[in-house]
């Protein structure tokens, strides 16, 4: 069961980054269009209206996007019913905050416990806990995705919370910094696996 | 001032790269001939590797260009307020985009060990296809640094006929602009670079998807794979990167949505989205899934370039 709702949550993500894939298409043909219809159009309210409706039909998406991401999360900690309850309390404490507080709060909360939740998923990765619920097996590639997300994660609460603080360049960098490190650990861990055990002392096997 | 200097090194370029560009056309015309001429194929590889070194030899040129630029031409505030200046400017702005794009496939191109037969033919064609592409449409020896070459020689007409001091400070800080925010700049030397190494990775990543379908071996979904995760890095590393620049270079102006912003981040979300379909590649419809999403993401770098010089914007060259 499981297995199926992991299959569906990358299903999900992948029919939503597509949809955003496709409503960026056809931001660039209106713009495209609205250049050659108006003069110095990116001046004009023509072009607020055009932020706003992007916003529009983007934001839905994304939120979409966040929630999946953050379902995706708890899934290593938690399995069978733990697991539902977990996302079931996540996504309750999500749309409350977002009805009684406004949505970007709403996201605020689930990132922010995702946040928390990644960060000792990678305390219990490093510890080598075997409680932890991966799809793929060694210890780079778990590592790296664990890292991979928390960038993500924190890319995603740094542009919703952060973004008129002094510390959102800071945040920002902090997020690169992890997106490229989970990126490189977790495309070449069969490689990094290698590198480690071809040197003493041997750990434990790493499989691809 | 040394624009005698660097007048005499921008005609050296032209007059020794004009040659050069020739001769990548004609080895590119002599790939696609070799691949429908058995007797010749066998002989494909030197040409390869020939046109490879055409390519590289012409980067040097313009290495050579760009360094006599840095070391001859001095921006001088005509008010003396300011430091003069002096340009460090990149090989990969204006025409040259295309041509270092180029430069890096061809460089995977002759690198690349123990690749199917197949692949590698196709790989080579490909790298032919962009030569040709280079020559009729962003040739960096007919006119070097056109746009740069405009925007100083109206400075030093301004400077040099003793204009209103209202006009030659204009006309310095136009340039002085530039200098700063674009052809200086830190964020010039790490962007694009990183973004044009990782449309070249995309090119092996496409192909392999190409035979994905058409051959249906694992083999070929490895290939794809294995050349669209360094991309993606690349891609992604690269994209971030560019965030700082741009909140620094445009805090004025609005830039989000733009059209090339928005191809770009459609571009990395579909390949974001092959990645999430190939954790699943061995379901049912999956391998077809993964193929095409690679295809469409590939798709989607052509339209990222290509969008710089058709739709006005921002990030565009094009209105």
């Amino acid at each position: 069961m499981i297995k199926n709702l992991n299959f569906i949550l990358i299903l999900t993500t992948i029919v939503v980054l597509s949809a955003i894939g496709i409503i960026f298409i056809f931001g660039s043909g209106y713009s495209w269009v609205q250049s050659i219809k108006v003069s110095d159009w990116r001046q004009t309210p023509l072009y607020q209206n055009y932020v706003s409706d992007m916003n529009l039909a983007v934001l839905p998406l994304s939120v979409i996007l966040v929630a999946v991401m953050g379902l995706c999360i708890p899934k290593r900690l938690f399995s069978g019913k733990a697991l539902l309850r977990a996302m079931g309390f996540l996504l309750a404490a999500t749309l409350a905050t977002a009805a009684l507080l406004g949505p970007k709060l709403g996201m605020g909360v689930l990132l922010v416990a995702a946040t928390l939740i990644q960060v000792v998923v990678i305390g219990m990765t490093l510890a080598g806990d075997r409680r932890l619920s991966y799809e793929t097996q060694g210890f780079f590639v778990q590592i790296g995705s664990a890292v991979l997300h928390l960038g993500f994660i924190i890319f995603l609460v740094d542009f919703i919370l952060l973004s008129g603080s002094p510390a959102h360049l800071d945040v920002f960098w902090l997020s690169t910094i992890l997106i490229g490190v989970g990126m490189v650990l977790c495309f070449y861990s069969a490689e990094l696996a290698r590198l480690r055990d071809s040197g003493p002392p041997p750990l434990a096997d790493e499989n691809k | 001032m040394g624009n005698t200097a660097y007048l005499s090194a921008r005609e050296f370029t032209a007059r020794v790269g004009q040659p050069l560009i020739d001769l990548i056309l004609l080895l590119s015309i002599a790939i696609l001939v070799f691949a429908v001429l058995p007797q010749l194929r066998t002989y494909t590889r030197f040409v390869v590797l020939a046109l490879f070194a055409a390519f590289a030899a012409g980067w040097l040129l313009l290495v050579s260009f760009h360094y006599q630029i840095a070391t001859h031409l001095v921006l001088v505030d005509p008010t003396g307020q300011l430091p003069p200046g002096s340009f460090t400017i990149p090989v990969w702005v204006e025409n040259e985009k295309f041509y270092f794009w180029t430069l890096i496939l061809g460089l995977l191109t002759v690198v690349g060990r123990r690749r199917p037969k197949a692949f590698q033919s196709t790989l080579e064609l490909t790298f032919a296809g962009f030569g040709i592409l280079t020559f009729f449409t962003s040739n960096p020896f007919s006119r070097p640094l056109a746009d740069f070459h405009a925007g100083f020689t109206q400075y030093v007409q301004a400077v040099s006929t003793g204009q209103d001091m209202q006009v030659q400070v204009q006309a310095y800080y136009a340039m002085y602009g530039k200098m700063v925010g674009f052809y200086n700049s830190a964020y010039m030397w790490i962007h694009p670079p990183l973004l044009f190494a990782a449309y070249s990775t995309f090119v092996l990543a496409f192909i392999g998807c190409i035979f994905m379908l058409v051959k249906k071996q694992e083999r070929y979904d490895k290939l794809a794979y294995d050349w669209a995760k360094p991309g993606f890095i690349l891609l992604t590393v690269g994209l971030l990167i560019g965030y700082p620049w741009a909140v620094e270079a445009w805090k004025d102006q609005p830039w989000w949505y733009d059209p090339k912003v928005n191809v770009t981040l459609m571009m990395w979300l579909l390949y974001s989205a092959y990645f999430h379909a190939r954790l699943y590649i061995h379901r049912r419809g999956m391998w077809v899934t993964t193929a095409i999403l690679g295809y469409v993401a590939f798709l989607g770098v052509v339209v990222t370039y290509i969008t710089t010089y058709v739709i006005p914007g921002i990030h565009s060259v094009a209105g």
